[in-house]
């Protein structure tokens, strides 16, 4: 282990379980409202296409887990160090967004709307903690709490009582709306950058069934989530601020015992947390990269991201306006291009490396 | 005897002739001084074998019977002259003692006396000679206090290392069961025994604990938690790393899980290592009834924890800030219940769970008279009088006491679940449900980073170990216990066929 | 100074101390019982102009849940929701909290008059839950919040109960906050909620310290509304042919008359509407309907009594298609597509369907196709 880094060795039945929560933790917040704002109720159409097109990247994340992860890659300093730099910068960009989202939910939902600031003060020494740790023991903390998330969403399914109306999603028209919905977007999918840092441990790189398991599981709830969606609220989702606390109310012993959230409201939040570990701890296991001290890098993470929610937690529209704005484009080279490119270096040195030996 | 004497006695006997004879005034004169004139310490003269010769003896450690019928009687009515190389031999002749004889030079006798060992010094001799006849009082094998089963053994260990030793040999009767003895502490010289299984436990691992007792330098150990202590990785954290049992037959069925036992002299307390936290949760009986009780019975065991644990803390965090997660009419209870209650609800939580631990110390120490009179105060006190006097109200109380009620479900983790319900509660009161649910995911990511003897604190559940879940939640009919845990270090993975 | 690992653990303690009490002069510090736990609550007034009046819990020590005396009203005024439910925690001393509304009231004064805002505001804003159910009242609504009933429960709890209760019995449409907005969304944008009318007992109490002025709670008649209001005001019989149009029902009696002209009753053991686009100019509702004869089947004067024969079938078929239809005549004179058929031709052929505007509802086609079996 390089000087300032933690380990990075993950089992794949754990990188199946964090592929899942970064997924899906985000796409059911606020992310359904600002689609259905754009493309009315084929929303689901735009989350469709958006997590095939992760699904497809996650191959080549996948890949380079199976290499040893992105700082122990062999492939030129350049290539590394550029990589690097933009998984660093996208993923920091991506926790201030989604933990101002984060805060923006706790703080409407779960707080008076005037405690955000106690909420943040909460979550950054959490995450700070958390993504010190390093990517082994948050994979560890997300093969722990998928058994509990498993648990909530099964039981929601199962105790479902929804007034909804199946036939909201016709007609199926993948139209302008969609695809711009898609582009607009962008931002808030392609969570699977982190995951370059993580190493697959060396005698399980054939195993690979966790893994595609958890990518069916991923399609599955994203896509049938944002339907249930579209049942339940039709058009009305534009007004649907915080999507899965909207949908969990619906449950047959909500009339005997009034709005059973608390275990759904628990299991995001602890995916939230999770989730914002891991794009903390990429900024700070790739920071630690150049810095070589990882508390440093942890604290820097963290501060930087605090501070910079404190600005975007107070008006999540000046957030949003931003995100989907031109940076969602540099998001886009980060969460696409990137683990492609890198990729693609690898396979080349490794073929060069062959050659090498044969000659 | 130990490998360190047994050279000893080896050498000396070639190297006698040049080594300084033992003259016994001076020897016993500077015993007596080392034991500052104890009164507990006898020295006998006598005159056998032609010599002057002296036991040397503490009194309340020896079996007197055996002392005077096998080795005083035979000796004294040896009279004959005998040569100095010669003496070993008649004393292995003519006495009958029940463990070898050692030989010591005269440095070595004030320790091995306070030992609890008889010392024969003769005078002229090359070396002092050692008798083993120990029998002292040992509480009765009885069952441990805090591993009641309905069904299985009773037995407990007992203060005796010796005795404890026998035990896990009766329920391991295999030439393989390797038991090392080790003296630790420069006062105490306190008896601890590494008992493993050859050819089952990982040797890296019974390694790492000699290594760990042999650095261990202290003056005295006096239980065997100052053992544990040191076989810590991280012995500043809340929680315990290395398992504990007072049960043989729990020993006996981790030893052939792979796991390494430490018995300690002097404490009923015998440890194991690796330790991963899920063993707090199983109990012996799981394994001598139905595997769907046993089931059960574990699920049960974990709600306890969880509840124990958070319930308090999501009582208060409710009350304080998310009250909209109450269903209403139990709300409007609640409420009511509170009316004109003078303290905030963390506080109010904080000052019960203050109380109860009073109470559930008191109820340890206080002597057995005045307990069952000051229980009832005490459960009046809370549960009636504060309440009335509207200074606590009935939820809190009954929370609280569900919550106690559980952590005992699971006793060897009382001690933690009680830090940190109190710490999540204060948690609760200042950052409600947000500050219980990142608290609980900080709390998994310290015992997920907790690694004892190359093993996971959390395992098998992370890392999953899948072949190890037969014998988690749920738990599998013994038939289908073929292999030993993945989570401990072994050997020889195969147990059944 | 440099510390010793060993003392370095302890430096926790004191930062704990200093983190919680950082962060616990970030809290708000409000106590549960410093909360106005609402209830129910009644809108009334006018855009720019409303009254909102609020039914709160009010704790009492050793008090219970039963729903009885524990509860206050207190009432607000505002151009705004968000200001009225301002000026209500102002007023009433207490942080008001909507999340245990159940049961939400608008005087029909204020659907006439445009109740998109505050509608929208509520919906939006997270305040209350959307399984709280819209309940229209006539004239003032926030004047019923205060009623005193028969059966000694709040207006609230009790509205609530006979709407949940009765959820599946034709003629009650309870309408929730997620599904107000689900229908205001589709291609027609009409929706509906209950109206309750509050009628004075005279027959004498049943609740032990009721006076004789109590009241007892009517759920027959429903108001559609478009997406600017109110609309309409749909009758007994209108109300259950809007009910067997939307919903599946499994209570409740339509009458028929025998063959000697006695007046008998017909169970609803089920029904399940099934709107489709037959063209783009014509709509069909195939509603299947499951009842059985009130009485049991036996014999009386040599004749057997309690079975539905084909007459009978064919009376409840047509009590029910009047019914239908005449929820969706009445509507349509009120340009309000109340059971959707608008979505429904949108749903099959698309987006020129939309493109037809809202003139499409008078030139549509509506069959109804009633299949009646009997148990």
């Amino acid at each position: 282990m390089r000087r300032g880094t933690t380990s990075t060795s993950v089992y794949p039945s754990q990188l199946a379980a964090l592929a899942f929560i970064a997924s899906v933790t985000f796409k059911v917040l606020m992310l359904p409202r600002y689609f259905a704002g754009e493309c009315g109720r084929q929303f689901w159409l735009a989350a469709a296409i958006m997590i095939t097109l992760d699904i497809a990247v996650f191959a080549f994340v996948y890949k380079i887990a199976c290499a040893g992860g992105l700082c122990s890659l062999d492939i030129p300093l350049a290539v590394k160090n550029a990589a690097l730099i933009l998984a660093v910068v996208g993923s920091a960009f991506k926790a201030v967004l989604f933990c101002s989202e984060t805060v923006a939910y706790a703080a409407t939902t779960l707080f008076d709307e005037g405690l955000w600031r106690l909420v943040l003060a909460s979550l950054v020494p959490a995450l700070a903690y958390i993504a010190y740790k390093g990517f082994n023991v948050i994979a560890r903390v997300a093969q722990v709490a998928v058994w509990l998330i498993g648990a909530v969403v099964v039981l929601n399914v199962l105790l479902a009582d929804f007034n909804g109306d199946p036939d909201a999603v016709l007609p199926i028209m993948p139209d302008a709306g969609v695809i711009s919905a898609c582009d607009k977007y962008l931002f808030w999918f392609g969570d699977f950058t982190p995951l370059m840092f993580c190493s697959v441990a060396v005698d399980m790189r054939r195993k690979h069934a966790p893994v595609l398991i958890s990518l069916a599981f991923i399609a599955l709830f994203t896509i049938g989530f944002t339907i249930a969606l579209a049942c339940v609220f039709g058009g009305g989702t534009t007004y649907a601020s915080f999507a899965f606390a909207k949908l969990s109310v619906f449950n047959k012993l909500s009339k005997l015992l009034g709005a059973l959230d608390f275990p759904v409201v628990s299991a995001w939040l602890i995916m939230a947390t999770i989730k914002l570990s891991l794009l903390l701890t990429a900024v700070a296991e790739g920071t630690a990269h150049f810095v070589g001290h990882r508390g440093a890098a942890a604290v820097i993470a963290a501060v930087a991201v605090g501070l910079v929610c404190k600005l975007a937690v107070g008006n999540v529209g000046a957030a949003h306006d931003f995100f989907t704005g031109g940076v969602r484009y540099l998001a886009a080279v980060v969460e696409y291009a990137v683990p492609m490119v890198v990729y693609a270096a690898w396979e080349l040195s490794r073929r060069r490396r062959e050659r090498r030996v044969c000659a | 005897m130990t490998a360190k004497r047994r050279k000893k006695a080896h050498n000396n006997g070639r190297a006698a002739h040049t080594k300084d004879m033992i003259k016994i005034d001076a020897a016993t004169k500077a015993v007596k001084e080392e034991f500052g004139d104890a009164a507990d310490l006898i020295v006998m003269r006598f005159k056998a074998m032609g010599k002057e010769c002296a036991f040397v003896w503490p009194d309340g450690i020896i079996d007197k019977e055996l002392f005077e019928l096998n080795i005083v009687r035979p000796l004294k009515n040896c009279q004959i002259e005998v040569k100095t190389q010669d003496i070993s031999a008649v004393l292995t002749q003519k006495t009958r003692p029940t463990t070898p004889i050692e030989e010591i030079d005269e440095e070595e006798i004030a320790d091995t006396v306070a030992g609890g060992d008889i010392v024969l010094i003769v005078d002229g001799a090359p070396s002092a000679y050692v008798f083993s006849e120990r029998k002292y009082s040992v509480r009765a094998i009885a069952e441990p206090p805090v591993s009641n089963v309905l069904r299985g053994p009773r037995e407990g260990f007992v203060e005796d290392m010796k005795t404890n030793m026998t035990m896990i040999r009766r329920r391991l009767r295999t030439p393989k069961l390797r038991l090392k003895v080790k003296k630790v502490g420069r006062l105490s010289g306190t008896a601890v025994c590494i008992v493993h299984i050859d050819g089952v436990a990982d040797p890296k691992v019974v390694a790492e604990a000699e290594r760990k007792i042999d650095s261990i330098d202290i003056d005295g150990v006096v239980e065997a938690a100052y053992i544990a202590r040191r076989l810590e990785d991280d012995n500043r954290s809340l929680f315990e790393q290395v398992g504990s049992t007072e049960k043989p037959d729990i020993a006996a069925a981790k030893l052939l899980e792979g796991r390494v036992a430490v018995i300690v002299d002097g404490s009923p307390v015998v440890l194991t290592v690796p330790f991963v936290m899920f063993e707090h949760l199983q109990s012996a009986e799981d394994y001598y009834i139905k595997s769907y009780r046993a089931t059960l019975l574990r699920c049960v065991r974990v709600m306890a924890l969880a509840i124990a644990i958070f319930l308090p803390a999501a009582y208060v965090a409710l009350q304080e800030f998310q009250y909209q997660m109450f269903p209403l009419k139990f709300l409007i209870t609640i409420m009511n219940s509170v009316y004109g209650i003078p303290l905030t609800p963390t506080l109010e939580m904080l000052v019960v769970l203050t109380v109860f631990e009073i109470l559930s110390e008191a109820s340890v120490r206080m002597p057995r008279y005045i307990g069952t009179a000051l229980s009832i105060v005490g459960a009046l006190i809370l549960g009636n009088i504060a309440v009335s006097a509207g200074l606590l109200s009935m939820p809190t109380v009954l929370i609280i006491s569900v919550s106690t009620i559980g952590m005992y479900c699971v006793p060897d983790e009382a001690n933690t679940a009680s830090v940190l319900r109190l710490t999540f509660v204060a948690v609760a009161g200042v950052m409600g449900l947000l500050g219980v649910i990142l608290g609980a995911v900080a709390l998994i990511a310290y015992l997920a980073d907790l690694r004892n003897f190359g093993t996971s604190y959390l395992a098998p559940f992370a890392p999953a170990l899948p072949g190890d879940w037969k014998d988690a939640f749920f738990k599998g009919s013994l038939t289908e216990q073929t292999t030993r845990p993945y989570s401990v270090p072994n050997v020889n993975h195969r147990r059944m066929r | 100074m440099k510390l010793k690992p060993s003392a370095r653990k302890w430096l926790v303690i004191p930062l704990l101390f200093v983190m919680f009490a950082l962060l616990g002069s970030l809290s708000s510090g409000i106590n549960l019982l410093d909360r106005a736990i609402v209830v129910g609550v009644a809108l009334d007034g006018a855009p720019g102009d409303l009254t909102l009046t609020a039914q709160i819990v009010v704790p009492q020590n050793g008090g219970t849940a039963s729903g009885g005396d524990e509860f206050a009203i207190f009432h607000s005024k505002g151009e705004t929701v968000a200001e009225a439910v301002e000026n209500l925690s102002l007023g009433s001393g207490l942080r008001a909290s909507f999340a245990h509304t159940d049961v939400i009231l608008f005087g029909t004064d204020l659907l006439k008059a445009g109740p998109q805002e505050p509608l929208e505001y509520i919906f939006k804003s997270d305040l209350v839950r959307d399984t709280a159910l819209l309940v229209a009242v006539p004239g003032e609504a926030g004047e019923l919040l205060k009623t005193k009933l028969t059966v000694g429960e709040s207006v609230s709890y009790h509205l609530l109960e006979m709407l949940q209760s009765n959820r599946d019995e034709a003629g009650q449409n309870p309408m929730t906050l997620q599904r107000y907005y689900f229908d205001w969304f589709t291609l027609g944008g009409a929706c509906y909620m209950p109206l309750v009318t509050a009628v004075e007992e005279k027959d004498g109490s049943i609740a032990p310290d009721a006076t004789d002025d109590a009241y007892r709670l009517e759920l027959t008649d429903t108001v559609v509304m478009t997406r600017e209001g109110y609309a309409l005001r749909l009758d007994g019989e209108e109300s259950k042919g809007l009910s067997y149009g939307t919903k599946r029902i499994n209570s409740g009696t339509i009458p028929y008359e025998d063959g000697e002209g006695r007046r008998l009753d017909a169970v609803i053991l089920d029904s399940h509407p099934d709107f489709r686009a037959v063209g783009e100019r014509e709509a069909e509702l195939e509603l299947t309907v499951m009842c059985r004869p009130a009485e049991k089947p036996h014999s009386e004067g040599g004749r057997q009594v309690g079975v539905l024969d084909e007459s009978a079938v064919e009376q409840i078929a047509a009590a029910i298609e009047d019914r239908v239809i005449a929820c969706f005549e009445a509507c349509r004179e009120k340009d309000c597509d109340v059971f959707g058929l608008r979505e429904v031709l949108y749903r099959r052929y698309g987006a020129r369907i939309r493109a037809e505007g809202d003139g499409l509802l008078h030139r549509l086609e509506l069959t109804v196709d009633v299949h009646v079996f009997t148990k």
